[in-house]
Order: C-alpha cells, then structure tokens, then sequence
C-alpha cells in the first residue's frame, strides 16, 4: 500500500520522465543540461547556460514551453537594449481628447524566457532583467506587475568574443540557481541531431504537463527531508570554499578570492531535494549533494588570478573540496 | 522492529570487531615490554619467568579487550558507517534521526527495508589488518624473549650466583613484610611505611638488580630502623599499660565497693605491696583488678599503710595475705640464714622482717576487731537497738515532712523501747556489750580500725548511752559530735550516701570569709527521702522566728539571715 508521499513522489517521477522524453524527441544528447534545466524549473530557479552558439539552447527552451504547455518568448541582448525592452513599457492610446498611457508587456512577461547573450547588454539592463528574475515582478510607470508563474529564465552567455561584453558582476551571477555548462553534442548526437533537421520530417514534442504541475512539483521538492548530519555535510562543502575558515580546503586557500554566498547553500540543497526525489527518495543523501554542488557553486566561486594562470577551473575547485570535506567526513567507526 | 533494534546486531558486531582490535593493540604492547624484559633479563638487570610474561600478556589483552568492549558506540555512528560501507544514502542516518514529518514513515520504512538486504557480517566482514599481523609478530618475539631472558647468555657466573643468593632471600623478607602487614601493628603508619620498604626491598631481591654489599647495606639499614621502631613501640606501649592500668585499677576498685573499695586510699610500703599483690592473686582478687595492677600502679595508691585498712578486708583476702605474710617471712628467714650474706644487706633484710612481723600482728588484730563486731551484730540487744532506730529515723522523717505521727506508729515505738530495755536490763549483759565495745575502741585507739567499723561502734556506742543522739562516746566519756573523731577534728563519715556540701562559718574567730565543708552527715548510708528546697522554707521560718523571738544574739542575727539567703539561692 503506498501512502500519499509515496504516491507524489511516484507522480513526479512519472511526470519527470514524460516531460525529459518529450524534450529528448526534439533536443538530442544534452541530457545534463536538459536535467539542469528541469531542476531549475521544480526548484524555482534560473538557469544560466554557457556554450557555444548553436548548441540548442533556443530549440531547448521553445521545446520545454511546448512540453510542459506554456508561454515562451526570447530576448536577444544587444548593448543598446533598454531596460523597458526587457518589462515593458507605456504608450499613448485612445482618441484624441481621451489619451491614456497603456502598458505595453515586455518579452519577459512569459513563464519561460531566453536571455540569449545576456553578457551583450548593458549593465543597466541586466539589472532590470535580474530584478525581474529575483522579485519575479516588473515596477513600470510606477506599478508592479507581477509576472507570471512559473517563471523560468534561462540566460545564455558566449565564453568566446568577450570583447564588448559586459560580464554579469557576481552579485547577479549569484541569482542563478544553476550555471550549466552546455557542451558540444557528441559523434553519434551529432550525426542524429543532422539527420532529424536536415530531412523532410521533423520531431515535435506534445504538451505532457502544465504549469501546475510544475508549481505542484515544486510543493513535493520542499518536503524532502535532510538529516542533520547530511546538511553538516553541505555546510562543510560551502565553508570550505571561504579562504578564511579553519576547515577550508587546501585549494580554496590557493585559488579562491570569494567563496559560496548563503544562496549557494540553500541552492544546493533545494537541488539535492531534486535528486532525491528523482531517486525515489525522501531524504537527500550526500551523493545528491555531490551531483548537486558543481552547478550550484561553479558561477558562485569566483578564482583568483593564479588559478587562472594555472588554467584550473571552478568545477576542478569544487572537485577537491569535495575531496577534502569527503576526508574529513570518515567512517565514524574504525574496526 | 523498528530501525535503532534493527541496528542492535550491527552494533554488537562492530563492538566484537573492535574487541579484537584492541586486544592486538594490548597484545602489541605487552609484547613490546617483554622483549624489553627479556633483554634486560639477558644482560641480568632483570629476572623474567613464564607466568609474568603470560601475566602481562593475559593483563594487557584483557584490558584492550575491555577497552574494546566498552567505548562507547552510539547508533549514530554505526548508522552512518552502514550508510557508508553499504552505500544506502544516508538512509540509516535519516531514517534514525527524522521523525514526525510527514515523510519520516517513508523514510524508515525504505531504510529498514534497505537494511533487510544486508547482514552485520556483509557490511563488517572480519579482515586481517596491519596491526593484527604486528600483534602476531611481537607476540611471537615475546614469547622468544622469555628463554632468551632466562638464559642470561651476557651474564657472568659469578653474578649469577650472586642473583640466586639474593633471590632466594627475598621469600624470607617477603614473609617479615607480610607478618608486618598483617600483625597487631598494621595500622601505624611507621610498620606500613616499613612494611612496605620491605616489601619493596623483598622485589629488589628477588630481581637481584643490586649487588651483595648493597642488599647487605640495606638490609642493615632497615633493621636499624626496625630496631628503633620497636624501641619506640615498646616505650609507648608501657606508658600507655601504665596508664591504662592505673585507670582501670582506680575504677575497679570504686566499682567494687565493700571492704576493697578502700584500697585506694590505702598506703603500703613497696614490700607490703608486693605481699599485697601475690596475696590478691591468690585469692582471687586479682580477678576483680583484672591483670593491671602493678607495683607502680600500687606505690600511686600510697606508701604509708595503715592496718585498720586491713579490717576491710574480706576473711579470705585476709587469709591470703596472712598466707602470703607467713611465705615471706619464711623466705626472709631462709636469707638469713645465707651466710655470704653481707651486713647492710642482713640489717636491710633484718628490717623488712619487722615491717613483716608488724604487718602480721596488724592483720591478726584487726581480725579480732572483725570478730568482736560481727558478735556484737548478731546479738539481740544490738538488733532490737538497730530497729528501733530505724523506726525512730522513719518517724523524724516523717515529722520533718510536716506529718505527725501516729497514735499507731507512737505505740509501735515504744513497745520497740521497751523490748529494748527490757533486752539490756540485765547488768551483766550489759557489762559485757560495754566490754567488747571497749575493747574495739582499743584496737581503734592502736589504728587498727577502720573508719567505717569505728564509725558504727561509735553509732552504737551513743544510741547505748543515749539512744536519741546520733553521736558516739570518746574514751573519757565524752560525746563526739557527728562528723568527729575523738580527738574533736571534722572527719569524713563513710556512708554509702553521697556526700551533700554544705557551707557555712565555722567559727566567729575566723571570720565571715572562712567556710568549712561538712559532709553528708549519715551513718546508716541511707539517703534521705526528703528533698532539700522542700524543707528549706520550714526551716527558714523557724529561724526567722527564732530571730523574732530574740532567741539569737542580735549580732548574729544578719549572718542567720544570709546563711538561709545563700541557701536558697542555690535552689
């Protein structure tokens, strides 16, 4: 006999796999990003995808909105974009002697939004863009507009021709729940991804969802339990990426200029919840912490100049922290 | 079952695991001091034999077994550990501490069943470590260190023979240490502290880590020590006998009561002493003393012997002294008659032959006066005269109580008179009671009478005289007052009652400031029934009427005054 947790966790499994089968009709290989993105969507966060141009990043988001069934618009950053290119803006309308400013939405009143090159626009911009994401509201002409639910931004930015860009600064780099790295698709995707767009038919994905499922997933990831002795686990992964902690890691000391905020912690484990779910479990174990912790942390550890001439990268720093909090974290007992 | 009793069973084994790590810990250890051992038993610093080796072995395994056993375990950590070594997820963990959320039910119920898959000894298998194969190393080692010690292969024969000689003297101060330890004298601190010195010296022996001149050396030592300490042992234990024995002699003596609660205040010279002794002994008084008198303990009863003492005395004490009396004497004379015997010495001996003699003829008197006193209680005038008495002191008494007496007991009375003249009325009876009173007033006058008998006969003497008055009738027949000897001096009356001080001038010549101290002026040793603050008020007012009356000379009428002042005071 299953009981009612067990029976929301079955559902979201089943939800789950009916929506990553639909997308993976449409996008193909990606499985991580597409993982990534699904858990920002349950968890309530945002997505920030780093990766070439042409790796589907649009097609992934179009085919999420028609999958789960929901409004879906782009924005394409460009350093002249305007903040009221972004929320929306009031104009004139009526007849003559009957004027009134009506408000214009902006291409980010949509549940799922596409800052494509996000790093283009100018600061100001950005920062009316991540408001949006945070307050998941728009203030226009003096009125807030709430935006709708569920709300989910995924930001694309280019590694490449940095020239001219404007490099989000870590503060709103922090408000992305994940960084996920989108790479190249490998042989076998490729050469399927080449023969499904370049012939006669093309593969479309059917809505299996709605946005209140999604709100209804969200509900069951924030009753997954977490252990004292498993969230001292986290704690440790996050204080040892601050330099100045007893327990820090080796390599944090070395190449690390600023460690994990707060937002870092509660991201990981909202994320672990997600796994664990996935797992069919209802409590997060370390391992989901551990799946969870490179792209929770690798757009919240910002490296130092030695780390960049020793070419490491943030997710080789999450690695040997996690070593480390691992070495700490042993066997209780010794026989 | 819920999941901390499904633990229990991993618990256990982790704790048996860890038993055994521990006892190869302990084992690691002994093993290393042994090998030490018997090296230096090799090189003849240290002797090693099987049972102290398997001692060590044994003592240092037990307790790394106990160590293992009882450290503590708690749950959490063996959950975590299965979590771990079973790669479960942290299920045990959770399951173990998240309770009463809505998914806690969950949560358990997928960590018992995760749990159901696995076995204690699947998660802890038993696994041959590093430090289980060093223990096996070293035990080995060690046990090849006892013969190799015990063959002392780097000592010299003359040493070794030196090592057996001292060895085989250790049992033997061993055995004094434990006689020490478990003697009379074990709670001194100074027979500890040597107890244990040698004891200590009793292993250095039998580890023959010091040559013969040393152990020698201390051997003396020690025994010097012992000697002193049995010095001081010895002087302490006869001040403490002395004191004990004159306590209890003191005590036994009061205790006893009668004829030889009086030694006491005897005073005899040393030999009378001596006599006195061996005739106690004898008699059995020695048992009454218990086993503590001794010559000094009698010398603090005095020197200065008087035989009316004697006269206290029961017939079969007084037979035993006389016996003893007669033995001397007869040993006395034996000396005399030694011819190697120089002249102080026989002048000296000629004298204690005297004082024997003296002695002598004081007990047969004052066996006399015993005798004529007993005649004199048993005769029928004396018992009528002893009744009436009492019956008369009854009535005072009751009188002073403020009851008159009766027309009943006013005619018990003088019947009681008259059967006692009528007992006296023939002359020559009479003469002869006055006779023998004479004759005890006689060996009274020679000092061999006691107080207590003289005191009677002078009782006795009165009440024949005048049988109203309590005092007696001296030699020239004169009364005594009650409280006086003959010779008119105040003296203590020996009554059984206790003595009641009572203050007071004793004569105008010397002054208010002077007060002599009488006292309880009883004969019979009874105590009086009456209580002393009930009379007081009646005698008061007898007095102040007596001062109102002029009866008393207006000069000694204030000091009247404060004489019952002081007395009511001390109510």
């Amino acid at each position: 006999m299953s009981s009612e947790g067990q029976q929301s966790a079955e559902w979201f499994r089943a939800t789950w796999g009916a929506v990553r089968s639909e997308i993976q009709k449409v996008v193909v290989g990606q499985d991580e990003v597409v993982e990534g993105v699904l858990v920002c969507l349950v968890a309530n966060g945002h997505a920030l995808l780093e990766g070439m141009p042409g790796l589907g990043k649009t097609l992934l988001v179009r085919t999420l909105g028609d999958v789960l069934d929901l409004g879906f618009s782009r924005i394409q950053f460009t350093p002249d974009m305007m903040p009221a290119d972004v929320t929306g803006t009031s104009i004139l309308s009526g007849s003559e002697g009957a004027r009134t400013f009506e408000f214009r939405p902006g291409p980010i009143f949509a549940n799922l939004i596409l800052a494509d090159e996000i790093n283009r626009a100018t600061p100001k911009t950005q920062s009316a863009m991540l408001e949006a994401m945070q307050e998941r509201q728009v203030t226009a002409a003096g009125e807030r507009r709430p935006l709708p639910e569920p709300f989910l931004v995924m930001a694309t930015q280019n590694p490449i021709e940095q020239e001219g860009t404007y490099p989000l600064p870590e503060a709103q780099l922090d408000r992305f729940f994940y960084k996920i790295l989108v790479p190249y698709p490998k042989r076998h995707e490729l050469a399927q991804i080449v023969q499904s767009t370049t012939g006669t038919t093309h593969a479309v994905a059917t809505s299996v969802a709605t946005g209140a499922d999604v709100l209804k997933a969200r509900e069951i990831v924030r009753g997954i339990e977490i252990a004292q002795d498993v969230l001292n686990y986290a704690l440790s992964i996050i204080v040892a990426t601050h330099a100045g902690e007893p327990t820090t890691a080796p390599i944090t000391k070395r190449y690390v200029r600023y460690g994990s905020s707060p937002r870092g912690a509660q991201t990981l484990v909202t994320a672990a919840k997600v796994y664990a779910l996935l797992d069919g479990r209802f409590h997060v174990s370390r391992d989901d912490l551990k799946k969870a912790a490179k792209p929770t942390l690798r757009h919240r550890l910002l490296l130092n100049f030695e780390a960049e001439a020793d070419a490491i990268s943030t997710d080789h720093v999450i690695d040997e922290v996690i070593a480390h909090v691992d070495a700490a974290d042993r066997d209780p007992v010794k026989v | 079952m819920s999941l901390d009793q499904s633990l229990t069973p991993y618990v256990k084994r982790v704790r048996l695991l860890r038993l055994g790590k521990f006892v190869a810990f302990g084992l690691l250890g002994a093993s290393a001091i042994l090998v030490v051992w018997g090296v230096s038993a090799a090189f003849g610093r240290a002797t090693i034999s099987w049972p102290v080796a398997a001692g060590v072995l044994g003592g240092f395994g037990f307790v790394g077994a106990l160590i293992g056993w009882l450290l503590p375990l708690p749950r959490e950590a063996v959950a975590k550990s299965v979590d771990r070594r079973a790669d479960l997820k942290d299920r045990l963990t959770s399951g173990l501490e998240i309770h009463d959320t809505p998914l806690s039910g969950e949560i358990q119920s997928d960590a018992e069943s995760a749990l159901g898959d696995l076995t204690p000894t699947k998660v802890y298998p038993f696994r041959w470590t590093g430090i289980q194969s060093a223990a096996s190393c070293a035990f080995l080692l060690a046990l090849g260190a006892v013969p190799f010690g015990q063959s002392m292969p780097f000592v010299t024969k003359e040493r070794r023979a030196e090592q057996s000689e001292l060895r085989a003297a250790s049992p033997e101060v061993e055995r004094i240490a434990k006689e020490l330890e478990v003697g009379k004298a074990k709670d001194q601190a100074a027979e500890k502290k040597l107890a244990a010195e040698l004891r200590k010296f009793a292993q250095e022996l039998n580890r023959a880590d010091l040559n013969k001149e040393q152990a020698l050396q201390k051997a003396q030592s020690m025994a010097e020590q012992a000697k002193q300490l049995t010095e001081t042992r010895l002087e302490k234990a006869e001040e403490k006998m002395e004191s004990l024995k004159t306590e209890s002699v003191r005590e036994q003596f009061q205790e006893a009561g009668g004829d030889m609660g009086k030694l006491a205040d005897l005073k005899l010279d040393s030999m009378q002493m001596q006599m006195l002794e061996d005739a106690m002994k004898q008699s059995g008084a020695d048992q009454m003393l218990g086993e503590n008198i001794d010559e000094e303990t009698m010398k603090a009863l005095g020197a200065d012997n008087t035989a009316s003492e004697m006269a206290r005395m029961s017939q079969q004490q007084r037979e035993s002294v006389a016996q003893e009396i007669a033995k001397q004497q007869q040993q006395m004379q034996q000396k005399m008659s030694d011819p190697n015997l120089s002249q102080e010495e026989r002048q000296e001996l000629q004298k204690q032959m005297e004082a024997m003699q003296d002695l002598a003829q004081k007990l047969q008197m004052s066996e006399e006066v015993q005798k004529a006193l007993q005649e004199l209680q048993n005769s029928e005038e004396f018992q009528k005269m002893q009744e009436m008495m009492q019956q008369m002191q009854q009535n005072m008494e009751q009188m002073q109580q403020g009851e008159p007496m009766t027309p009943e007991q006013m005619e018990q009375l003088q019947k009681a008179m008259e059967e006692f003249a009528e007992a006296i009325k023939d002359p020559e009876r009479r003469e002869q009671m006055r006779q023998q009173m004479q004759e005890m007033l006689d060996q009274m006058q020679q000092g061999n009478l006691s107080a207590e008998t003289m005191q009677q006969m002078m009782s006795l003497l009165g009440q024949m005289n005048d049988p109203s008055a309590k005092g007696g009738r001296n030699d020239g027949g004169q009364f005594m007052g009650e409280g006086e000897n003959e010779k008119g001096d105040p003296m203590e009356l020996a009554g059984k009652t206790s003595p009641t001080a009572v203050r007071g001038r004793r004569d105008e010549k010397r002054g208010d400031e002077v007060y002599t101290e009488i006292k309880a002026p009883t004969t019979t040793g009874n105590r009086t029934s009456v209580p002393y603050n009930k009379v007081l008020p009646r005698y008061q007012k007898t007095a102040e009427s007596a001062i109102g009356n002029n009866k008393i000379p207006p000069k000694h009428r204030q000091r009247v005054r404060e004489y019952f002042d002081s007395l009511g005071q001390g109510k």
